[in-house]
């Protein structure tokens, strides 16, 4: 590896022990012992290639399964009574009041100060696959996947409203400045491309999209920030400007760059500030993705029978269709982190209509998606989560349904975990998870996440103003029973 | 005053130092002087050394009184060392004696006992900090074996192939962890904290804090949250300077705790969850039938030199086994057969390994036959064809086979039907046919299952024919018939 490698994690601990003590002190003998203190796991790593970026982790805790992820962020809070948790008790209550010894006592969201009512689910399920898994029949494509899906029915969460429960969903906690996931498996494992960000963010636009998701959701937090989540614009070109102006060619840039990286260099020796080194890093990778972004975004490689797996229009419209198609591309050029969100779930009023609208715009890219990585082997290593960040009530709230935290659907597939289990359950209304050992908070979701990966969720840290901190805080329990 | 006696008492491991330079520079003046060239040394020089080495000692033996009696030190060490300690500081006493008396006869002979005394005395001082075994623990084999070194002391001998369904949890897997982490500071010889990690009763009886562990209870048993604070913490176990348990031993002991900590029972019994088993099958010597285990440290540098002159990824699967998992696919097709060869260096380390989307050709698989452990293999998108697939023969560890979009048909199939651990085969926009497949699932199911059944048959049916032995002996000897009660006997009784 080159003396200056502005992309290595490690570059910022050996500038102390080197240049530093070395350089600013007399205490020569004394900066040697400290510089191989600072991080004596740095001799025993196998170094990355140059210019990819390497985790803390010199090695994975247990033997990984998953070597990436992607995450379907169903955005608003798909009703689990009505895709993936059928509740006949549920139905047979519709319209009568919600039994109070439920829910005395419990957080409500808009419902506060109301009659509480049961709405039933109008909609019919059917046993799908081999595994005989139930699932709704407005999500028949999901249907096909049956086997290929773990659905978890017992996950539950903390946060009743929309931004804090992406919050926690995504960094174990609402406190501002925590890392989300995504970065934490950046600054655990590295990035394998080296011409694409190791996490990328695709937002679908489409009908029913109407709720902002803040860009706080991908933030690096207390990391460096060059491990935080890269918004790609799904319409369109996906990073503007990407390409030269006129008379500029490459190898002009590529000097620009290079000056600009050594100007940097001295700033960054003499002040030591790491995020200057995510500024040379990132000018770079921006420098790479003039190449590999229009690459990326050029669809015209994929077949027509790919396309309209997928059901894909039109190529780079924006849809959930496209960026699953280009969630794929992604991870097959060597991104970690790629989180597809899809607004629209938050069905307050107009239930039917609105969820059979958002099914219909969702259902068949999902499941195209787990079976393009299936039939290319892809979903051997790569993990799959299609969940919201809660569910919806049993209760109904008008036409629709309210927030709801004490239980909720997901479901994970590739990577391991075992296809056609439903892992976890419900009481009989659909209200509250069981304690069966088989519920799942989002610290255990995440645990589990991390797991996949080979790394213990306890031994992933970073110290911050004193404290060690970790993605599941001071809790997490690995599910290791969905794995086969 | 208690706090302050021990402070003073903490001084010893510093002031012994003195007077085992003085007594040894003395003896050795002394011999020195025997020699003619040497100056011998005068009588008021010898006294005030003397003076200097008995001071030395007697203050040292009292400081190491108040540190035994106050400190956290007890056992046979302790009593051994403290003996030979006090002798010392007499002999150095006596010695002062002699010089003051002159009584040259009697000099000479003391002040070889005195040496010795201190010698002895300094040996058990260190066993007690470093540990009994401090200085056999890396010694060869042969020598520490004459030495009557105990197998649990030598270094590197406690990873005994061992069978699931017979090794004791504790007996074979968590106490010889112990042993070499623990039992050095905690055992018979020396128990700090009146604490012996010896024994699975001793640890449950404890220390002066109490039990070791609670059965079941990871985050409330003692050892554990000792075990867990940061490294510089000063109540963390083993402590900083000590050897530290690796995070895998960390995860044995916490997996016992949680399973109750069960002083019998064998690891089949506990069921142990998936990542610990992988662990037990590391430490238990599965799959370590052929070769030693390369070296962890040399394989990874060799890995981190190929890495940057193939420009591929490469990087380790495991905390402390050398296995790697290798990923050409960024580099498309500027890695080739050629590239292929230089990695094959690393061959029997490799236990994933993605060619996919690379120019690697049927040429270049011939270098996959040095790669024993491949678990693994990517060949998607390659220029592959059938005639290629007949090298993955020795793969026998092979899993997980991607062939998609490659030239290969039901041909080349057949070649993978030896193959005795494959489970996944991606063929997508190949030219293998639905039939094609479908045969070789079936070799690779029905017929492997099948045979296992009819070897768990014959298996079966040696034991039953072991349990209906019977003996005849025929006609020839006589019925022996034993009445009960024998007759006559009920009536004799009163």
């Amino acid at each position: 590896m080159s003396d200056f490698d502005p992309t290595n994690l490690r570059h910022h601990q050996r500038a102390w022990s080197r240049r530093t003590f070395l350089g600013k002190s007399a205490q020569a003998i004394g900066a040697l012992a400290l510089g191989s203190l600072l991080d004596s796991r740095l001799l025993g790593a196998a170094a990355a290639p140059a210019g990819r970026w390497q985790g803390i982790l010199p090695s994975p805790h247990f033997l990984p399964r998953a070597k990436r992820i992607i995450h379907l962020c169903m955005a608003g809070g798909p009703s689990h009574v009505d895709l993936f948790d059928p509740k006949p008790e549920l139905n047979r209550l519709d319209g009568k009041p919600f039994p109070e010894s439920f829910t005395k006592g419990q957080q409500l969201a808009q419902l506060q100060n109301t009659v509480l009512l049961a709405r039933g689910s109008p909609y019919t399920f059917s046993r799908c696959g081999l595994s005989g898994q139930i699932i709704s029949d407005l999500l028949p494509h999901t249907q096909t996947i049956a086997d290929d899906i773990c659905i978890v029915r017992s996950m539950h969460t903390e946060q009743i409203n929309h931004d804090p429960a992406h919050a926690f969903m995504n960094a174990g906690s609402i406190i501002k400045g925590r890392p989300s996931m995504g970065s934490w498996l950046l600054y655990g494992l590295g990035s394998e491309a080296d011409n694409l960000p190791g996490y990328i963010v695709l937002m679908s636009n489409g009908p029913g999209a109407d709720q902002p998701v803040s860009a706080r959701q991908w933030s690096a937090g207390f990391l460096p920030s060059r491990f935080q989540g890269v918004q790609f614009y799904s319409k369109g070109a996906p990073v503007h400007y990407v390409g030269n102006p006129d008379g500029v060619c490459q190898s002009t840039q590529r000097q620009v760059i290079d000056e600009i990286a050594r100007l940097n260099g001295f700033q960054e020796e003499e002040s030591l500030d790491p995020e200057i080194q995510t500024r040379i890093a990132q000018y770079e990778l921006a420098f790479k993705m003039q190449a590999s972004v229009p690459e990326l975004a050029d669809l015209s490689s994929e077949p027509q029978s790919i396309l309209d797996l997928y059901g894909v229009k039109q190529p780079g419209d924006g849809s959930f269709a496209s960026n699953c198609l280009l969630a794929r591309r992604l991870i097959e050029r060597g991104t970690r982190f790629v989180q597809l969100y899809h607004r629209g779930w938050d069905h307050h009023g107009d239930l039917d209509p609105r969820l059979r609208q958002v099914c219909k715009l969702t259902d068949q890219p999902a499941a195209a998606l787990v079976k393009d990585l299936k039939q290319r082997g892809l979903l051997e290593d790569t993990l799959v989560i299609w969940g919201g960040e809660f569910g919806r009530t049993p209760m109904g709230q008008g036409s629709g349904r309210d927030h709801h935290i004490n239980a909720f659907s997901i479901w994970m597939a590739g990577a391991g975990i075992r296809g056609g289990l439903t892992w976890g359950s419900t009481d009989e209304l659909g209200y509250r998870f069981l304690k069966d050992g088989q519920e799942m908070h989002v610290h255990d979701l995440h645990a589990t996440m991390l797991a996949t990966f080979g790394i213990d969720h306890t031994r992933l840290v970073h110290r911050y103003q004193g404290r060690d901190f970790r993605l599941t805080d001071v809790h997490g329990k690995v599910a290791t029973g969905i794995f086969g | 005053m208690e706090n302050l006696l021990l402070i003073f008492g903490r001084l010893h491991p510093l002031v012994v130092h003195l007077p085992i330079g003085i007594l040894l520079l003395l003896a050795l003046l002394e011999l020195a002087g025997r020699w003619s060239r040497f100056p011998r040394l005068g009588e008021a020089q010898r006294t005030a050394v003397l003076a200097c080495g008995a001071a030395a000692a007697v203050m040292a033996a009292g400081l190491g009184w108040l540190l035994a009696e106050r400190g956290d030190f007890s056992g046979t060490l302790l009593d051994r060392h403290r003996l030979l300690g006090f002798l010392t500081a007499g002999g150095a006493i006596a010695l002062l004696v002699v010089q003051g008396l002159r009584w040259q006869r009697v000099y000479a002979p003391l002040l070889a006992l005195t040496v010795g005394l201190i010698t002895a005395a300094g040996h058990y001082g260190g066993a007690m900090v470093h540990g009994e075994h401090y200085l056999t623990e890396l010694l060869p084999g042969k020598w520490q074996r004459a030495l009557g070194v105990p197998p649990s002391a030598m270094a590197g001998v406690r990873e005994l192939p061992l069978d699931p369904a017979t090794a004791q949890v504790f007996a074979d897997v968590v106490h010889p962890i112990l042993e070499q982490r623990c039992v050095a500071c905690h055992g018979e010889a020396k128990s700090q904290g009146d604490l012996r990690m010896d024994s699975w009763e001793a640890m449950l009886l404890g220390g002066k804090h109490g039990a070791l562990f609670k059965p079941g209870d990871v985050a409330g048993s003692r050892m554990i949250q000792r075990m867990l604070l940061p490294l510089d913490h000063e109540e963390r176990m083993p402590p900083k300077t000590k050897p530290q348990l690796s995070d895998e031993e960390l995860m044995l002991i916490e997996w016992w705790v949680g399973s109750g900590a069960p002083r019998i029972g064998t690891v089949a019994q506990a069921a142990p969850p998936p990542e610990v088993a992988d662990i037990l099958a590391e430490r238990m010597g599965a799959g370590r039938e052929e070769a030693p285990r390369p070296d962890r440290a040399a394989v990874l540098a060799q890995a981190a030199a190929l890495s940057a002159q193939l420009g591929i990824e490469i990087r380790p699967l495991s905390v402390d086994a050398p296995w790697l998992m290798v990923s050409a696919r960024l580099q498309l097709k500027q890695f080739g057969d050629a590239q292929l060869v230089t990695l094959a260096a690393l061959g029997p380390v490799i236990h994933w390994l993605d060619l996919g989307e690379t120019a690697v050709s049927d040429a270049g698989l011939a270098q996959l036959s040095t790669m024993s452990e491949l678990r693994r293999l990517q060949l998607d998108r390659t220029a592959v064809t059938d005639a290629g697939l007949a090298a993955l023969a020795p793969l026998a560890r092979l899993e997980s086979l991607n062939l998609f979009g490659t030239a290969v048909t039901d041909g080349g199939l057949v070649a993978l039907e030896a193959l005795p651990r494959l489970r996944r085969l991606h063929v997508w926009q190949t030219q293998v046919t639905p039939a094609g497949a479908q045969a070789l699932a079936k070799e690779q199911t029905d017929a492997r299952r099948i045979r296992r059944w009819e070897e768990e048959i014959a298996a079966r049916e040696r034991m039953i024919r072991a349990e209906q032995f019977e003996v005849t002996m025929g006609e020839t000897f006589p019925a022996v018939k034993v009445a009960f009660p024998p007759p006559g006997e009920e009536k004799a009784a009163p």
